[in-house]
């Protein structure tokens, strides 16, 4: 165990998070005011003119809001299931493999997509899958019409998830790798002796090892369902398919800075907070029960 | 275990990290100009406050959202190094006006441009001179009591000239910036652009043996050849067809890459505030009309006549495919020359041509006219000196223009005008209406007979010089100069093709804002693009113009249909 004094130390790490917390996060919700004003700028939250849920009344009239809350749930949902699915088989199969450089260049290689960020990203996966792309010219060569992956409503949600679980599973991956070496190798040898093979070890020893980091994992991640992702829409997206693309972050962004709709930007924003307070309430909840752990 | 001094260090690290960051961040909006205190009493000041082209008695500093200028064109000239803030532009206002400008904030034209300014607005801190891109902006800066009045200033410090300029538009013009009888702006005037040009390339339509298009069938077979028989050495299937804006596929007055021709064959205005039957106002894209017009572009598109991603390419996708030879058409107004001049540095041999057209069967192109007020520029309540922004205008868009008679300082313009260059802090223009044909005849005469005496203004002298060395270039069958074939081309070539084209003019009867438009246009808008998009490429049939029709008038299209034609009853 920790000294006091260490535990200072630790505690004082902590601070410059914590203002940043306090200016970033927990500042910026007196903002929420607007949402029942018609803020202009100049006047500032003071002298803007209270018009009441007028903003509320409007934003559940268009046919935009029911639209962007499912794609933002649709989008993030299949996100965290294809993603830790996919963290999960690459840190299995990664665990298998012996040699240890080989492991450690893999795992560095799928790593990498993680420190690009979506302007750069966007313009690959944009030329990846153009007309003129290599995807389009394998399709022609197996005799498929090319699809405009970028511009099809079909396609884009698709795309959306695989290309983001691509950027993140290295990175979503290293968790996974972590609880693995915490199995006691006693019951590998265990098993081994009792007859079981590669597969059945895999089975009945490593993935109830993992069950545990793998439920927490996913509750912790419930309440990023309304975190579609940003970047990756907002540099991927065009207006063809904002029918399935377009999240409530783009969608405020839009709404909010582009058209100046800052009252109607904030309602909208305001939405998503309350739908997010659930999310987290619930994923406490559930984390509580089914792993004994609890953030609150 | 690390030792407590390293522990230590490393918090201190990432303290002073953090302080940094913060640091950083303050550091920037400290750049507010601070004024000297003047004395109205001292007469060289109140000369300066009250007349265009009297300079301070001490440098004014303002701050300016400039839209940006890329100077790489300059290297390697005497030039170099120039910037936002030192450039041929800056230093003339120095020397002529005694005013400096910092660059509050610098996009890129457009669309860039616009989100700055929004956050500027958004942010409260506008710089002192700024140019707002619609009329909504302005109104919304006026009602918020951001900017100043520029009455007195626009009396006392505008030009003639200005003066002159504004008046022929008869008011249509200045009116859109006064509010409560106050000057609050200098609009941009927009000179009649005439109707939608379509560019060709004319060396592919040669090499295949296709003579000019005139109606709707000439263009489709001719960019179907285009496609079809690869004269520009694409490989098979790689031709592009027409290049079309995804965010504005029509509507907008002189727009590029919009299909405003092909909606207004079919008597349809998208987006433009037309009389109906009875002689009230009605929003052209909710029209019966715009249904055979989109089905004839869906059809456009399934044909491939159509670029088949146009929904996914950006503005410098679509000037690339121009000037790559990956296509081959696109439509325009006639300065569609300036947006392809690159090709002539890509492939010397490629022949753009502009064409009116698709033409009716009567020979005749319908066109609506544009909003002559566009852009506004304004200068932010509580800066010493508001009439610094028209003083600029009237040096730059007069004084300059005509007056200057420094050879030297006519040569720096020139040489900045030849490189295609901007630099003036001030992104606008003040020009007659009919400023796009003012000069043809001019011009060809001076052309003609190398008299050019009869050319006003110095801009017009100097773009006499670049044709003179364009016409001779082509004489002597040297290469052309990209910039000198654009100038002539547009001015020249395409003017007079418009001057001499039989053109209906169809004028909107509504520019202005309404109190609904504020909060629901733009939900409107976005459903609009969509409708296009879906339906051009055949995600939806033309049918489903229905369903956007009804739903666009429940979400408040009714409304401000109602609130726009009282706002004309009530004018």
């Amino acid at each position: 165990m920790k000294n006091k004094k260490d535990q200072t130390a630790f505690h004082l790490m902590l601070a410059p998070s914590m203002v940043f917390l306090i200016i970033f996060s927990f500042i910026p919700m007196f903002g929420i005011v607007m949402a029942f004003q018609n803020y202009i700028p100049a006047k500032g939250i003071s002298g803007s003119a209270w018009v009441g849920l007028d903003n509320f009344k409007f934003m559940f009239q268009i046919p935009d809001s029911r639209q962007i809350l499912i794609n933002t749930m649709v989008i993030a949902i299949w996100k965290i299931i294809v993603g830790t699915f996919v963290s999960i088989v690459f840190a299995l199969l990664l665990n298998e493999i012996r040699v240890r450089f080989a492991k450690k260049f893999m795992q560095t290689v799928v790593y990498l997509p993680n420190f690009l960020s979506w302007a750069v990203l966007a313009t690959v996966v944009m030329n990846i899958f153009s007309y003129e792309g290599p995807v389009n010219a394998l399709l022609g060569w197996l005799g498929i019409d090319p699809v405009l992956f970028m511009a099809s409503n079909h396609w884009f949600r698709p795309m959306l998830v695989l290309t983001d679980v691509w950027k993140g599973f290295g990175y979503g991956s290293i968790i996974y790798l972590a609880s693995l070496t915490a199995i006691d190798p006693g019951l590998y040898e265990a098993s081994s002796i009792d007859g079981a093979n590669r597969f059945k070890q895999l089975w009945y020893v490593t993935l109830p090892g993992l069950m545990p980091t793998i439920l927490l994992v996913t509750t912790l991640n419930l309440p990023n369902v309304l975190n579609a992702g940003f970047d990756q829409i907002f540099n991927l997206y065009n207006p063809l398919v904002y029918a399935t693309s377009d999240i409530i972050d783009t969608y405020v962004y839009r709404v909010g800075l582009v058209e100046r709709q800052y009252s109607l930007g904030t309602a909208i924003g305001l939405l998503r907070s309350v739908v997010g307070i659930v999310l987290i309430l619930s994923a406490n909840k559930l984390a509580q029960k089914l792993t004994d752990y609890r953030i609150f | 275990m690390k030792s407590t001094v390293k522990k230590s260090a490393s918090i201190l690290l990432i303290a002073l990290l953090s302080a940094s960051l913060a640091g950083c961040q303050n550091s920037n909006s400290n750049n507010t100009t601070k004024d000297s205190a003047v004395n109205l009493n001292d007469p060289a000041w109140k000369k300066a406050m009250t007349t265009p082209y009297e300079a301070y008695p001490e440098t004014v500093n303002y701050t300016v959202g400039a839209t940006a200028t890329s100077y790489t064109a300059l290297e390697g000239t005497a030039y170099e190094g120039d910037n936002s803030t030192n450039n041929v532009w800056t230093r003339y206002f120095k020397n002529k006006l005694n005013v400096q400008n910092e660059v509050a904030f610098e996009a890129n034209d457009g669309a860039d441009y616009v989100q700055k300014v929004s956050m500027a607005i958004a942010g409260g801190t506008i710089p002192d001179i700024m140019v707002v891109s619609d009329q909504t902006t302005l109104q919304q800066l006026y009602e918020n009591d951001l900017i100043a009045d520029l009455t007195d200033a626009y009396t006392n410090c505008a030009s003639d000239r200005i003066k002159e300029i504004y008046d022929s538009y008869d008011g249509r013009v200045l009116e859109t910036a006064r509010f409560d009888d106050k000057i609050m702006a200098l609009p941009t005037t927009e000179i009649s652009h005439g109707p939608g040009v379509l560019w060709l390339r004319k060396d592919w339509m040669d090499k295949l043996g296709l003579s000019e298009p005139k109606t709707m069938d000439d263009v489709e077979n001719i960019i179907n050849q285009f496609l079809e028989k690869d004269p520009g050495g694409n490989g098979a299937g790689k031709t592009v067809g027409l290049v079309v804006d995804n965010e504005n596929v029509a509507g907008i007055s002189g727009g590029q890459y919009e299909l405003n021709n092909i909606f207004a064959l079919y008597g349809a205005f998208p987006k433009q505030w037309i009389k109906d039957g009875s002689g009230k106002a009605a929003y052209g894209s909710v029209q019966p009309e715009m249904k055979p017009a989109l089905a004839k572009l869906a059809d456009l598109y399934n044909k491939k006549l159509i670029d088949q991603q146009f929904a996914v390419r950006t503005s410098d996708d679509r000037k690339a495919l121009l000037t790559s030879g990956k296509s081959g058409s696109f439509m325009d107004n006639w300065w569609g020359s300036w947006t392809v001049a690159d090709t002539l540095k890509l492939n010397p041999d490629a022949k753009w041509v502009s064409y009116v057209a698709p033409q009716s069967e009567d020979g005749s192109v319908t066109m609506f006219t544009g909003n002559p007020a566009s852009s506004y520029l304004v200068v932010r309540k509580g800066f010493e000196h508001p009439e610094v922004a028209v003083k600029m205008a009237s040096l730059q868009f007069d004084y300059q223009r005509y007056l200057e008679k420094d050879a030297t300082v006519l040569k720096e313009f020139e040489d900045y005008s030849s490189n295609n260059i901007g630099g003036s802090p001030l992104a606008m223009n003040i020009d007659y209406y009919d400023a796009f044909y003012r000069n043809v005849g001019i011009y060809e005469d001076a052309l003609k007979t190398g008299d050019s005496s009869k050319l006003l203004s110095n801009s017009d002298k100097n773009s006499y010089r670049s044709y003179k060395k364009y016409l001779d270039s082509v004489k002597n069958g040297e290469k052309p100069d990209p910039t000198a074939w654009a100038g002539y081309t547009s001015s020249i070539t395409t003017a007079n093709l418009v001057k001499n084209s039989k053109v209906n003019e169809i004028n909107p009867i509504f520019f202005g804002t309404t109190p609904s438009m504020a909060l629901k246009l733009p939900t409107l808008t976005k459903m609009e693009l969509e409708m296009y998009l879906k339906i051009i490429t055949g995600e939806q049939t033309p049918d489903a113009f229905d369903s956007f029709v009804s739903s666009w008038k429940k979400t408040g299209g009714d409304t401000i249909t109602k609130e726009v034609n009282e706002a004309l009853t009530s004018k």
